[in-house]
């Protein structure tokens, strides 16, 4: 039986009362509210809704510009027209024959118009993309029949154009027409249907800063779309402008500079870490990209072999090849296992665990101390120096100078590269480290992978003149439209080197070697009036991932042929720039690399030195 | 005992006449508002009738069935609706971003809206039960509190915030309809509005836009409060007479979002008008001291909680959702009974009027 708990009949009436007053205040409350909008602005209201309607539009801010360090524009916005359609504007009857007329006019399909005009979802009052980028005769005949077109109209979406089409356009990255995935995933939550999104570099990774916030606006139209009065408008706060470190004449003498090949090439400035040049060939025109490209052109890009997409100073990876002897030598050094005077005999060859580990010169160097053997860059004074280490300590100096771990450049899409260990062996391949594998490691080759920024990092680090680790950097500045610095990028260190001064000049000084010696590998990145230190490398192309069966023989000898690398850094005496190229397939680093290094530290001393350029 | 047929003497002919003007209205006004929409005009209202004949046969079987039984069903309600909110969150249908719906065969049935019944039988039970005499404090509400928290828990995770806050207000209701002692209410009333920062941090992002929105609707004109603008030209241009039946521009011109469902009293404001709105809301209220007055007429004290608890529903609904489109309140997406369109929303008010209609029937058997 349900339990029957006694309340007393005034205790009762008491709580009917308060709620029924509850009730009743509420009740008067809206209704109160209804004379008000009712009685009171009623007329107001009526007049808002009869002769006129308001319609909703979202204002988009301009978005901000990419500069390089002296302000030349290098992406910046244009005026275009996209064709949308108001779906709660089109009349009742007679919708086919708009979308057939919309059609022929633009050229698109009759059912794909209906469908996007007609699909559920976003609410019928805003407008709906129908087609990008109209050409001045597709306005003027959308325009002229505007009367026929109820709902359809031309609104302006300016595009991205990059003046200097394909100069530093890995970097830059391009923008694309926002998917369908990316409208409804929280990171694009504001975007509209017919916006454009950073879709790769800098566009992307700054897509926020550099798109700033849409506002809205309300206004009065009348029956034909004709704008009456401005009723409520949040303002749009436009993007901000980014100020680059890359000094854009320079990054395009070293886009020349490497001309055809495949490669890349990065100048650092070694005291601040600002990135001057940043160069990966081959590249691509972001403007095609921003504008829409076909399908088979699209296919072209992404299928090419060369990956044109990807941008090589921070995703290609390469073994560094006897540029690293450098480390080697000041670990070997550092650690004591060798004086400047020690001495290795080099016959050509080290055998080692039951097999010949070759030097380059097969004929051998003979007794060669460290200064000799950094200038003819001798592989059995390494090896000998690689098996006084070991692979960890190999490993700890490595890391050092920042390989192994990606800068944190401000680009998505950063490798970081591998500097391997007894650890690293264990865990990821399960196997124990083999003795002979640090030989390999000992002339940069084996598991040993770098990207060229990570080289130019390391150059600059063994340069600087407070043995500072210095943090690339490629942002400047940023500053809001009204031209006020919003934020500013100081140099940052990444962590300093423990060597003593005499070490690193013993090490410095075979670079000199390397570029002005009698047996020097890298002459041919003399400078006339600029003194520069620099290292060879060849990388060997170990294995092949892709078959190869059925493409150009020319093409496979070209993909069978080492890697040429080049570090450096000038002038010697007071050193300001730090460079790294890599070509890929280039043969030696002396003839395929140093030339163009050559061209770049000329640039710098005509542009950085003599005083035209920087401040 | 009664005989069947002294029962059908009981039944409360007022009653079910203001369901039947109210039902007939929403029909009137949900044909208005579906003009030009997708599927011809006739669809929506067509559909809403069939829920509706539905609903009253809910509501008859309902008004014949004991509402005593329900004392006794009351856990077992409450756990089945419990496992129902489980399963829509773990194995639901999304629809608009939020997980409400389960699928049986080729019915959707959204179990939050029952929540709100099955909460005012529950505590209707609970506060019976309870020994001591109110006022309550902490100690006799304790219980209650986390038999309500537990499913408003659940429903916030679809996420649902209007039903969840809902939920919560029928169980308070009930409360305070029992007493609840005035220095706690003073003191919790101080706590939740120190909770309120740390509630506003777990929202989400498009509630708090909503509230934001509310507050100063210029702030987003293009978007949420574009439906608040709109909605109140619509209401405000009605003026005293309305614009007439089936001429209302600002629906029929689709500047109106949601006009067959949340918005459906701008579309019969702009409509009909001061005159035809207040008469609206006049009904309503009547319908609500009706309920009211069931509750105070019921036999024994389960009957007269759970009939202030189901009416303390339909107050609700009506209060959000007319102050939420005239702009007094933000935008929560609470449907008006018996006008919006929606199944699971008549059947609701339908089950309500039953369990009313159930308790008027027996308050002089025993």
């Amino acid at each position: 039986m349900i339990p029957n708990p006694t309340a007393t009949r005034s205790e009762l009436k008491q709580r009917f009362v308060f709620f029924i007053s509850i009730v009743g205040i509420v009740f008067l409350i809206l209704a109160a509210r209804l004379f008000y909008l009712q009685i009171i602005k009623g007329i107001v209201y009526s007049n808002l809704s009869e002769n006129n309607r308001i319609r909703a539009e979202r204002l988009t801010p301009p978005r901000g510009m990419i500069l390089d360090r002296h302000g030349r524009i290098l992406a910046d916005t244009v005026a275009a027209f996209d064709a949308v359609v108001v779906p709660s504007e089109l009349p009742e009857d007679g919708r086919d024959d708009i979308y057939r007329m919309v059609s022929e006019l633009l050229s698109l399909d009759p059912e794909e118009v209906k469908r996007v005009t007609e699909e559920a979802g976003p609410p019928k009052w805003k407008p709906r993309l129908i087609k990008r980028q109209l050409t001045r005769k597709e306005m003027a005949m959308v325009e002229g029949r505007r009367i026929e077109l109820t709902g359809f109209e031309i609104v302006p979406n300016p595009v991205r154009h990059y003046p200097y089409k394909k100069l530093l356009a890995g970097t830059l990255g391009y923008m694309g027409g926002i998917g369908k995935k990316e409208l409804n995933s929280p990171e694009y939550e504001d975007y509209d249907g017919s916006d454009y999104i950073g879709r790769a570099g800098l566009e992307r990774q700054w897509e926020p800063l550099l798109r700033g916030e849409p506002g809205g606006m309300h206004t009065e139209v009348d029956v034909l779309g004709r704008k009456l009065k401005e009723i409520a408008r949040k303002p749009p706060v436009p993007g901000e402008n980014i100020y680059l470190t890359i000094d854009m004449e320079l990054q395009r003498i070293a886009e020349e500079a490497l001309g055809n090949n495949v490669g890349s090439v990065v100048a650092m400035d070694i005291i601040t870490g600002e990135l001057l040049a940043f160069v990966t060939e081959p590249t691509f025109d972001p403007n095609g990209l921003a504008r829409g490209l076909s399908g088979d052109e699209w296919a072209a890009l992404v299928n090419d072999t060369h990956h044109p997409l990807q941008n090589r100073p921070i995703q290609g990876l390469y073994a560094p090849g006897s540029t690293f002897k450098v480390v080697m030598a000041l670990a070997g050094l550092a650690e004591g296992v060798i004086t400047p005077s020690t001495t290795f005999n080099c016959t050509g060859a080290l055998p080692f665990g039951g097999r010949d580990y070759r030097c380059w010169k097969h004929t051998g160097h003979g007794a060669v101390n460290l200064e000799e053997a950094l200038e003819s860059s001798c592989d059995v004074y390494f090896y000998e120096l690689g098996l006084l280490l070991g692979v960890d300590t190999i490993h700890d100096y490595a890391t050092l100078f920042g390989l192994g771990t990606s800068t944190g450049l401000t680009i998505p899409g950063e490798s970081g590269g591998l500097v391997p260990s007894k650890s690293w062996k264990r865990r990821a391949r399960g196997e124990p480290w083999y003795p002979g594998e640090t030989l390999s490691v000992s002339i940069g080759q084996g598991y040993l992978l770098t990207t060229p920024l990570q080289l130019a990092v390391m150059t600059a680090a063994l340069s600087n003149p407070r043995s500072l680790v210095m943090e690339p950097r490629l942002l400047l500045k940023t500053e809001d439209a009204s031209g006020e610095v919003t934020r500013t990028f100081a140099p940052r260190p990444a962590g300093d080197l423990p060597f003593r001064e005499t070490h690193l000049g013993m090490v410095r000084e075979g670079m000199v070697k390397v570029v002005y010696g009698e047996h020097g590998t890298g002459k041919n990145a003399q400078v006339k009036g600029l003194k520069v230190a620099g290292k060879t490398g060849t990388a060997q192309v170990v294995s092949m991932a892709e078959d190869e069966s059925g493409i150009d023989p020319e093409e496979v000898a070209w993909r069978h042929r080492d890697h040429a690398l080049f570090i450096c850094y000038a002038p010697v005496d007071d050193p300001r720039i730090a460079v790294s190229v890599v070509v890929d397939h280039g043969g030696h680093g002396g003839s395929g690399a140093a030339p163009i290094a050559q061209k770049v530290l000329e640039a710098y001393k005509r542009l950085f030195i003599e005083g035209e350029g920087d401040t | 005992m009664s005989t069947n047929n002294s029962l059908w003497r009981q039944i409360d002919y007022p009653f079910l006449i203001l369901l039947a003007l109210l039902s007939g209205l929403g029909i009137a006004a949900l044909w208005s508002a579906s003009q030009g929409a997708g599927g011809g005009q006739a669809f929506y209202a067509l559909r809403q009738l069939r829920w509706l004949a539905l609903g009253a046969g809910a509501m008859l079987l309902c008004s014949l069935f004991d509402y005593r039984h329900l004392y006794t069903y009351a856990y077992p309600i409450y756990g089945v609706l419990l496992i129902l909110l489980l399963i829509v969150l773990f194995g639901g249908t999304t629809s608009m971003g939020a997980q409400r719906w389960i699928a049986i065969g080729p019915l959707r049935m959204q179990p939050s809206e029952f929540v709100k019944i099955g909460i005012a039988i529950t505590a209707a039970r609970l506060f019976v039960q309870e020994g001591a005499r109110p006022p309550y404090g902490l100690r006799e509400l304790g219980v209650p509190i986390i038999v309500t928290l537990a499913p408003m828990g659940l429903v916030l995770m679809q996420p649902d915030l209007g039903t969840a806050i809902l939920v919560g207000a029928v169980a308070f209701t009930i409360a305070l309809f029992r007493g609840i002692k005035r220095k706690l209410l003073v003191w919790s009333g101080i706590l939740m509005a120190c909770a309120a920062p740390v509630f506003w941090n777990l929202l989400k992002e498009y509630q708090r836009a909503r509230i934001l929105t509310f507050l100063n609707p210029e702030r987003d004109p293009s978007g949420a409060g574009y439906h608040i603008i709109q909605s109140k030209i619509a209401i405000g241009s009605g003026q005293f007479l309305g614009k007439g039946y089936l001429k209302g521009t600002q629906s029929h011109l689709r500047f109106l979002p949601e006009r067959h469902t949340d918005f459906i009293f701008s579309v019969l404001a702009e409509e009909w008008g001061f005159l035809g709105s207040i008469g609206v809301l006049a009904l309503f209220f009547i319908l609500i001291l009706w309920g009211l007055d069931i509750a105070a007429k019921a036999r024994e004290p389960f009957g007269r909680l759970l009939a202030v608890g189901v009416t303390s529903i339909l107050f609700f609904h009506v209060m959000v959702n007319i102050a939420m489109v005239m702009g007094l309140l933000p935008v929560v997406g609470v449907p008006l009974p018996l006008f919006s369109y929606g199944g699971s929303s008549v059947l609701t008010t339908y089950l309500i009027a039953g369990i009313l209609m159930s308790i008027r029937i027996r308050r002089f058997s025993r």
